[in-house]
């Protein structure tokens, strides 16, 4: 049974009990608000044993207060005023500020309304034991003495500002708290006079303090400490503009660069004003600034969640009051950096086009004001974008509450002059963080990839026999058999991965009569199906590849296409398009043609089975010798690839296995597979993109759709030629890829078979990527493919999961005669736009692809931790090679993982940038200095960590061995 | 100016303006607003001020509207331009305004002995003089008094106050701040049965949750109705003393024209 | 022109039916009645039936610009129309108290309570946004007005699907043909379902009220009070409304709460199998 009761007031304490303040809207009109204020006398002052406050609340301060403190004898009580909290948080915090501390409530709700960030950690610090904090509500207290009518709520004097008049509540409240001790500890006549503890006012205002000793109210200040507020690079001197992508600089949210074809290196934009609001990917104007105010870009990883974690969502940028947070990134002026450091630096002076969309974020829960789920009002909070490439965003929901620990879509409507962060709004929710369903869905948009089901105009596209579709029988007038070869008696048959369901290729070889041996390869006719014009060719060019993620497929085509009427299926007729050739015994070509066919595929193989096939030799038929002549040529085809220069370079496929149960390990890591049989069908893969890329340009020279692959600039090597020579003595020639495949195959190191894997990977990393291009925007000297050495390239062989193959083979069909060229592949504008947008979903795939395997990686990291958590195996420890340095710590590579992480040390260390060495001072075993440098082995202990605000599970790495890096 | 994030109950267990959760406002009832209309009372609650007269049971205007073997009842309802922080003016026509009009009027149709005026009619005017939470509350109550003091035989008192769900606890007599922040609802009740008459809830609340609420909102009605019967005894007194007073007059009067006569 | 009282004798008959727990339609006291539905070709465009009482309901979206003072959300509006189809006392043209008491009782249903994430629907904020459109067209009422109106609602706006919409560098919209890229349904934070209870006083005294749940025509015009209930199938109310009438205790009224929880789930299971069948057999999407 609870007390109602009803609240009565006095009629004299109007002028306490209302207050009329006048209130902007949000759309400018300005309302008077009206608010009731009752006051009581059951507020307690906290201290325990107090004869006049009786509390039940356990959290009491000592009667005395803190007895050990020089200047206060007695025993006293710190009661800080606000610009302590706001200026000196973490000094409160920390373990060395152990005075119990009388918190007003005029204090708290001023903190409040500065900071919100502040306001949680000050209630997070409440809740401390070791800290003796107690509330005390001075605004609703009154309270009648005998004596004096003294009250601690207090009303704004006529010409007295908000911020005084709170200044007067909190000096106000000090002298009651020390008149209450006084008189709740009177002196008793025959006992000895009680020792009085005093209540001291902190504050570092010095008129409060003047005036609180006026008063004489026992004040203090404290420790100042200097701030330095960063200075921007200003000065505009003569500059032209430039046009370019923006990039955000993942390791330091305050820097970004814009690549542009003027300099050989990309332009560094160093700060806030300086990027002037760009979002990663915008096309933006830049002004680039005189080679005296070039910079070298930073080396210090500068992390936007913990260096703005303070700001709050709610301000705008003129309040002047505010405590600024450091955020400028240290530039190592002083030091000597070699000029050729030194990147050309600009600002942006006008954004061309906003490439904005809805992006995956999680709301900060510091930024939060109401966390009960039962709010309903309006907040302005921030949304942290899951790319570390993105700014948070501010944004105003009702359902911020609900939206807590979830993941959510949010897109950015405008960046104001004035504001700090782009404002955005809601699109929808995910799902709950680290659900699988939400993570999925959170990654595919992440990375702008379509996943959406297919629209019923799609469907409508497809045969209307649908699963039940043949090829028609053979017959003069039949459209489906118009020059198309009958090549079904062939022994063809296709090698793919275990599982594949979408077979692209297939392959054939048989001796011919006059000792040379024909060859054919035979791709999934898939231009038949997809006829330019139609929605599905519109959806599949939007899509523009198939996407693989660990536990899904999100298909360019309909599965009827890709699974079943496209993919050349064993037993059964299927519409091709071939390739066939004559090649002598020693792999050289003599005769291409190039035919629309039928085949008939006999048997579909693993990689393994083929393999076992082949090296069967009690097998003896026809089809087994197709696949051992095949292999034999391969090899030969090879050889001569080699010797003309390709490069063979390393990367580790991360191999999740999604079914192991939960005791073994989920995680491979496989190198390639390098049976003879995937060589085999790699070889004469390439060899179709160039034979076909050599028919199409030659049929249409301005408009061929090919692949190329730049060499990378020699600059981009410069790091890791440095490196390799001042570690290793390693010389690494890049003058050509020939020369470059010969360099990294003399990188070894007798001690560390690794080593080689790394450099290789490393040197992938150099590299730049290869892209679509249409043949008639790019000179022919550059059409070339540098990493397969081949002059010209294209991509012909996967056309049920790459878009640019089906224009390939539109193409070539129109080459060989088949049919007439749709219009729009006559237009190089199309072609060169249509291709933009292949390239860059190709970029987005691979990213997505490359972080489903990261969660991956991560949960199953988690679960190894979990593990040995539980069994005591200690820390989950792996061996890494340091890849990079920076300022504050080194990049390593885990390569049993296939992950890279990030250490940054907490002690002091040299950082030596031309030797690319860390030195930690005094750390070893025993006591000497410990040096870490580029390729060393190191061995890292790994744990997923929930980071708190932004939901993501990270991976955190720390040093093991040499040292390990306590923080 | 900065935007005010006020907390709803904080962790000493206060309210935003002082109260504790059980706490209602403080109530004041105005019985001797309006001389013209038959009974009419103001009531406040806080900030939230709500006068009502009544005129009837009268002659009905229109007599295809009457009841052959009851009175009929009509309620108006008018919002007072500035009674939030801005002036708007709100036509009769406003939605709220005739969904207030028509929640009273459902209310007290079944409290008012009407069978004992047939043919007749009985006008409520509802103006919100100044709005801070709990207008349909302070409404009900107002109505009450008004026809109690305008001799309108009820069968019982009827007690309205709202309550609120905040995560920690239940609340009672939100103010406008809380109501747009919290679920809420209204309940009005009947103290000698400690019935409910009406219950208005418009956010998405927990069935258990409201259960709790609805049961503490009853109570609270017990609260206001003690409030309600000091008022009208008070009223009570006073006009009977007026009465004894005019009887005294009088009675000296007649005696003076009695002896007059003699 | 107002349906007549009813006469002595019905109400006689009525009453004393009710003494014996009996109805008039041979129902239980707390047995509702028969559901229907049927979709329409386009989306969101629903007919659904409580016995007689029969209510159209239909959904259409399209692009606005916002209110100023929330920008980030879109618009819902809710029309309804009694025509004298649904019974001859509805006049044509003027809007009956029923009509609007209607109104507001949708709105405060599927609006109020936040029934549909608003904040969804917001294209560019600030400058485009959606306005749903709900209209209510009653075709016969045979008592449960609401009810199935509120059903009908549900029905259309679980079945609706608004075009995919693109935007480009937070400047251009581009709204895709619901056949090329498969259209979206609504984002609800709920769905309420409206149930109705008819309160009749006890028949002597100290004995409770007695309750009947969906009350058609004459056993509404007979209640003595009325009690409308809107929740969730995850036990949450949504909207409470009982104005006067027969004052209940609240052990009564939170029966009554009980037993509407229990429909609501019911109808939930029932409206799902039934938008779903549809959807496929009209062929949305396809995954």
């Amino acid at each position: 049974m609870v007390e109602i009761t009803i609240r009565k007031r006095q009629r004299e304490d109007a002028a306490f009990t209302q207050r009329k303040f006048f209130k902007k809207t949000a759309r400018g009109k300005v309302i008077k608000v009206v608010r009731e204020r009752y006051l009581r006398d059951d507020v307690s002052c906290g201290i325990e044993k107090c004869r006049e406050c009786a509390s039940t609340l356990e959290s009491h301060l000592p009667f005395s207060g803190a007895v050990d403190h020089k200047l206060f004898p007695n025993g006293h009580f710190v009661l800080p005023d606000t610009n302590v909290f706001l200026a000196q948080m973490d000094l409160m915090e920390s373990s060395f500020f152990r005075s119990p501390i009388i918190l007003l409530q005029t204090v708290l709700e001023e903190v409040r309304h500065r900071s919100l960030p502040l306001y949680n950690r000050l209630k997070a610090l409440m809740k401390l034991d070791e800290k003796r904090t107690w509330m005390f509500y001075n605004e609703f207290r009154l309270k009648h003495n005998f004596i004096h009518n003294r009250e601690t709520a207090v009303v704004r004097e006529v010409g007295e500002s908000p911020n005084d008049r709170n200044d007067r509540a909190i000096r106000v409240g000090t002298a009651w708290y020390n008149t209450h001790i006084s008189l709740t500890r009177p002196p008793i006549r025959g006992r000895p006079v009680p020792v009085l503890p005093t209540i001291v006012l902190l504050t570092d205002d010095v008129g409060n303090r003047l005036k609180a000793e006026k008063e004489k109210i026992p004040c203090s200040s404290v420790q100042q400490y200097y701030l330095s507020t960063g200075a921007l690079t200003a000065g505009i001197k003569a500059g032209q503009l430039y046009q370019g992508h923006f990039n955000a600089n993942q390791f330091n949210f305050l820097e970004g660069s814009v690549t542009v074809e003027a300099y050989s290196k990309p332009v560094l934009l160093i700060g806030r004003e300086n990027m002037n609001r760009a979002v990663q990917g915008d096309i933006v104007t830049i002004e680039v600034f005189n080679e005296q105010e070039w910079k070298a870009p930073t080396d210090e990883v500068v992390d936007q969640e913990s260096t703005l974690k303070n700001d709050d969502a709610d301000e705008s940028d003129e309040e002047g009051e505010r405590i600024v947070i450091e955020e400028k990134a240290p530039r190592p002026e002083g030091l000597s950096r070699p000029i050729s450091e030194k990147q050309p630096t600009g600002r942006v002076v006008g954004i061309i086009k906003r490439n904005w969309r809805a992006y995956v974020c999680h709301i900060d829960s510091t930024s939060l004001n109401s966390s009960t789920t039962t709010s309903l009002s309006q907040q302005t909070v921030f949304a942290t974008p899951v790319s570390r490439l993105l700014p948070r965003i501010r944004m105003r929901t009702r359902q911020a509450p609900a939206l807590l620990g979830q993941k959510i879509l949010v897109t950015i409507d405008k960046w104001d002059i004035t504001s700090r962060y782009p404002e955005g709004h809601f699109v929808r929710a995910l799902g709950k963080v680290e659900s699988k369903e939400a993570e999925q869905e959170s990654l595919l948009l992440e990375f702008d990839v379509p996943y959406r089901p297919f629209g019923k105009a799609i469907l409508d596209c497809l045969p209307a026999e649908g699963e039940q579709w043949v090829v028609p029988p053979k017959g003069a007038h039949i459209p489906a058999w118009r020059d198309r070869e009958d090549l079904r008696p062939l022994n063809i048959c296709s090698i793919d991965p275990p599982g594949c369901e979408d077979i692209d290729d297939a392959l054939h070889a048989r001796r011919l009569p006059n000792g040379n041996i024909e060859a054919g390869v035979h791709i999934a006719d898939v231009s038949h199906f997809v006829l330019p014009d139609n929605p599905m060719d519109a959806e599949a060019a939007a899509r523009g590849t198939t996407v693989y993620l660990v536990d899904k497929r999100i298909d360019m085509l309909p599965a009827l296409l890709g699974t079943n009427l496209c993919s050349l299926r064993p037993f059964v007729e299927r519409l091709a398009f071939s390739v066939i050739w004559e090649l002598t015994p020693d792999a050289k070509i003599k005769k291409t043609r190039f035919t629309k066919s039928v085949i008939a595929s006999k048997c579909a193989f693993t990689y393994e089975e083929a393999q076992i096939r082949k090296d069967d030799l009690n097998r003896q038929d026809d089809l087994t010798d197709s696949i051992r002549l095949l292999n034999t040529l391969a090899q030969k085809l090879k050889a001569g690839r080699m010797a003309a220069g390709a490069l063979n370079l390393a990367s580790p496929e991360v191999k999740i296995h999604l079914d192991s149960a939960e005791s073994s390990d989920p995680i491979d890591v496989e190198q390639k597979e390098l049976r003879e049989t995937n060589s085999l069908v790699e070889e004469f893969m390439l060899l179709a993109n160039i034979s076909v890329a050599e028919k199409i340009q030659e049929a249409f020279p301005q408009t061929a759709v090919l692949r190329r692959h730049m060499p990378p600039p020699k600059a981009n090597f410069e790091r890791l030629q440095d490196i390799l020579q001042k570690r290793r003595g390693i010389p690494l020639d890049v003058s050509s890829s020939g020369a470059l495949a010969a360099s990294l195959d003399k990188c070894i190191d007798p001690n560390e078979p690794a080593f080689n894997t790394l450099v290789r990977i490393m040197a992938t990393r150099c590299m730049l990527s290869a892209e679509y291009f249409c043949s008639g925007s790019v000179p022919k000297d550059a059409f070339g493919h540098y990493g397969l050495a081949s002059p010209i390239y294209t991509h012909f062989t996967s056309p049920i999961r790459r878009y640019a193959d089906v224009l390939v083979h539109r193409q070539l069909a129109a080459a060989i005669s088949y049919g007439t060229l749709h219009a729009s592949l006559h237009s190089k504008t199309h072609v060169e736009h249509t291709l933009d947008v292949v390239n860059k979903r190709h970029r987005m795939a691979q990213m997505a692809g490359r972080a489903s395997v990261e969660f991956y990686v991560g949960l199953a990291l988690k679960a190894r931790g979990e593990r040995s958590a539980t069994l005591r195996t200690g820390k989950v420890t792996e061996e890494a090679f340091v890849i990079r340095m920076f300022r504050n710590g080194i990049n390593v590579f885990v390569s049993k993982l296939g992950i890279e992480g990030l250490v940054t040390f907490k002690r002091e260390t040299r950082f030596d940038a031309n030797n690319y060495t860390f030195v930690i001072p005094g750390s070893g075993q025993g006591g000497e200095d410990v040096v870490i440098a580029v390729f060393d082995k190191v061995t890292v202990s790994i744990e997923v960590e929930k980071d708190k605000n932004t939901q993501r599970g990270k991976v955190k790495m720390t040093l093991f061995k040499p040292i390990v890096d306590s923080i | 100016m900065m935007s005010l994030r006020i907390e709803i109950l904080n962790e000493g267990g206060f309210r935003s303006d002082g109260r504790r959760q059980y706490e209602l406002r403080e109530i004041t009832f105005d019985s001797t607003t309006q001389a013209s209309s038959d009974g009419s009372a103001r009531v406040t609650h806080g900030l939230t001020e709500v006068l009502v007269s009544v005129f009837g049971p009268r002659e009905a205007r229109v007599r295809s509207q009457t009841l052959h073997d009851r009175a009929t009842i009509h309620v108006e309802a008018s919002i007072a331009p500035l009674s939030t922080g801005d002036r708007r003016r709100r036509g009769r026509g406003d939605k709220r305004i005739l969904e207030l009009a028509a929640m009273i009027k459902a209310t007290f149709e079944p409290v008012v002995q009407t069978s004992l005026y047939p043919r007749s009619q009985i006008d409520i005017f509802v103006q919100v003089l100044q709005q801070d939470g709990g207008v349909l509350q302070a409404a009900i109550n107002a109505t009450t008094i008004a026809l109690i003091n305008a001799g309108v035989p009820l069968t019982d008192y009827v007690c309205a106050v709202t309550g609120g769900a905040h995560a920690a606890a239940p609340m009672l007599d939100l103010t406008a701040l809380e109501e747009s922040d919290l679920p809420h609802m209204t309940v009005a009740s009947m103290p000698r049965s400690g019935r409910l008459t009406l219950v208005s809830m418009e956010t998405r609340l927990h069935i258990d949750r409201f259960e709790e609420i609805l049961r503490l909102a009853g109570e609270a009605g017990a609260v206001i109705h003690k409030e309600m019967r000091a008022v009208v005894k008070e009223r009570t007194k006073g006009l009977l003393e007026g009465m004894s007073i005019g009887l005294r007059v009088s009675k000296a009067a007649e005696e003076d024209a009695m002896v007059e006569n003699e | 022109m107002r349906p007549p009282s009813p006469s002595i004798a019905e109400k006689d008959f009525f009453f004393n039916a009710l003494n014996q727990n009996l109805r008039l339609d041979g129902r239980e006291l707390l047995e509702p009645r028969q559901l229907g539905i049927s979709f329409g070709s386009e989306l969101g465009h629903v007919e659904c039936s409580l016995g007689k009482t029969r209510v159209l309901a239909h959904v259409d979206a399209k692009m606005v610009r916002p209110e100023a003072q929330r920008p980030f959300e879109g618009l819902i509006t809710i029309h309804c129309e009694l025509s004298p189809m649904a019974g001859s006392e509805y006049e044509p043209g003027r809007q009956s108290d029923e009509e609007i008491a209607l109104a507001r009782m949708l709105d405060k249903i599927f609006r109020r309570s936040d029934a549909i994430d608003r904040e969804t629907l917001c294209i560019i904020a600030g400058e485009r946004v959606w306005h749903l459109h709900l209209s209510i067209h009653a075709l016969a009422d045979a008592g449960g007005l609401l009810d199935c109106a509120s059903l009908a609602s549900a029905a259309a706006l679980r079945h609706f699907r608004r075009s995919e919409v693109e935007v480009i560098g937070a400047r251009e919209v581009i709204v895709h043909d619901s056949t090329t890229r498969a259209p979206v349904p609504l984002a609800m934070h709920h769905t309420p379902f409206c149930v109705s209870f008819a309160f009749y006083s006890p028949p002597g005294v100290g004995r409770e009220p007695r309750m009947l749940l969906d009350p058609a025509g004459l056993e509404q015009r007979l209640a003595h009070g009325m009690l409308t209930l809107a929740l969730t199938p995850q036990r949450e109310l949504a909207v409470v409304h009982k104005a006067g009438g027969l004052p209940l205790a609240p052990e009564s009224l939170m029966g009554a709460v009980q037993v509407a929880a229990r429909r609501a789930r019911e109808l939930e299971a029932w409206l799902d199998v039934r938008v779903r069948e549809d959807w496929g057999r009209k062929k949305v999407e396809v995954r």
